[in-house]
């Protein structure tokens, strides 16, 4: 099965909760500010990469796990993607597809904003980081709710 | 090989481009016929919707992507690599130069009884009027890319 992971431009959310979900990040406690930093991908996807599925590694049960971004179009491109998959013969049960963009908080959007479109790094970045550790356990409760389906379906 | 023609609604042009492109509509067809085909005006989307086969056994399908078209392509030829469909070329057509330009007035006047008909007979005189060129569009593009 594939799990792919969706926010709004594949820097922050999707990488994160990807990250926890292939063992990236640690699943029990709040990761440091290095190792968020660490991570592929994260705070660095150009306006011109959107879209594109990244590849964040595999889980234990086997499943491939991607991060995606799709600007504010989130339910169109899922329903793109399922209805392409469908007409392509291929089962819906074959993809998972999370949109992490509700467990981020303002700290995230405006630091991503400042570092991704107005190229203030030095400034968002570290912003991005801070907000993503304060709102971690909602990417933890995301990913553990991932976890309990893939279980199940297992 | 997958063709599919988008514009921002998926309900007027693009539908009328893989209608041509499958020779369901060849030439000009009466209005009552022309509001007939089911996905005319008919908003979903993200959802790709089947026209018919063509000549050469390529699939034509008709969406609606709003702006965010750049995206979806993208992410729609990720996953044909992902699960491995290289046999499964895809193909987008924008066909947004002919899509009228007040298309979201017309598709909300279209819910008053009052203006319906009046909506109707403007998008099928577009329909009409643009006919040639479009033909000529699907033509070339058969001809360039497939």
């Amino acid at each position: 099965m594939i799990v792919a992971y969706i926010c709004y431009g594949s820097a922050h959310s999707s990488i994160v909760a990807a990250s926890i979900h292939v063992g990236l990040l640690p699943n029990d406690r709040i990761p440091t500010f290095d190792e968020i930093l660490s991570l592929p991908h994260y705070d660095l996807t150009e306006g011109n990469q959107i879209g594109i599925p990244f590849y964040m590694g595999i889980d234990e049960y086997d499943n491939d796990v991607y991060a995606i971004g799709a600007k504010s179009g989130r339910k169109i491109m899922m329903k793109a993607v399922r209805s392409f998959l469908k007409e392509s013969g291929i089962g819906e049960n074959e993809i998972l597809l999370i949109d992490t963009l509700p467990a981020i908080g303002l700290l995230t959007k405006l630091g991503g904003m400042t570092s991704r479109r107005f190229k203030i790094i030095s400034v968002g970045r570290p912003f991005t980081v801070y907000g993503i550790i304060k709102k971690y356990n909602n990417f933890l409760d995301i990913v553990n709710k991932v976890k309990s389906r893939l279980k199940e379906l297992d | 090989m997958k063709v599919i023609y988008y514009s921002y609604f998926g309900c007027y042009s693009s539908v009328i481009a893989a209608y041509i492109h499958t020779k369901i509509i060849k030439d000009k067809v009466g209005k009552d016929v022309f509001f007939s085909i089911p996905e005319i005006l008919k908003t979903d989307y993200g959802e790709l919707k089947y026209i018919g086969i063509d000549e050469n056994y390529h699939e034509i399908y008709a969406i609606g992507m709003k702006n965010y078209s750049d995206n979806i392509k993208k992410t729609l030829e990720g996953f044909r690599k992902i699960f491995n469909m290289e046999y499964d070329k895809l193909i987008f057509v924008d066909t947004s130069k002919f899509e009228p330009k007040c298309m979201k007035l017309f598709l909300y006047l279209r819910k008053t009884s009052i203006f319906r008909n009046l909506v109707e007979c403007i998008l099928y005189y577009l329909f009409v009027k643009k006919l040639d060129r479009m033909k000529n569009f699907v033509l070339d593009l058969k001809l360039n890319y497939m």
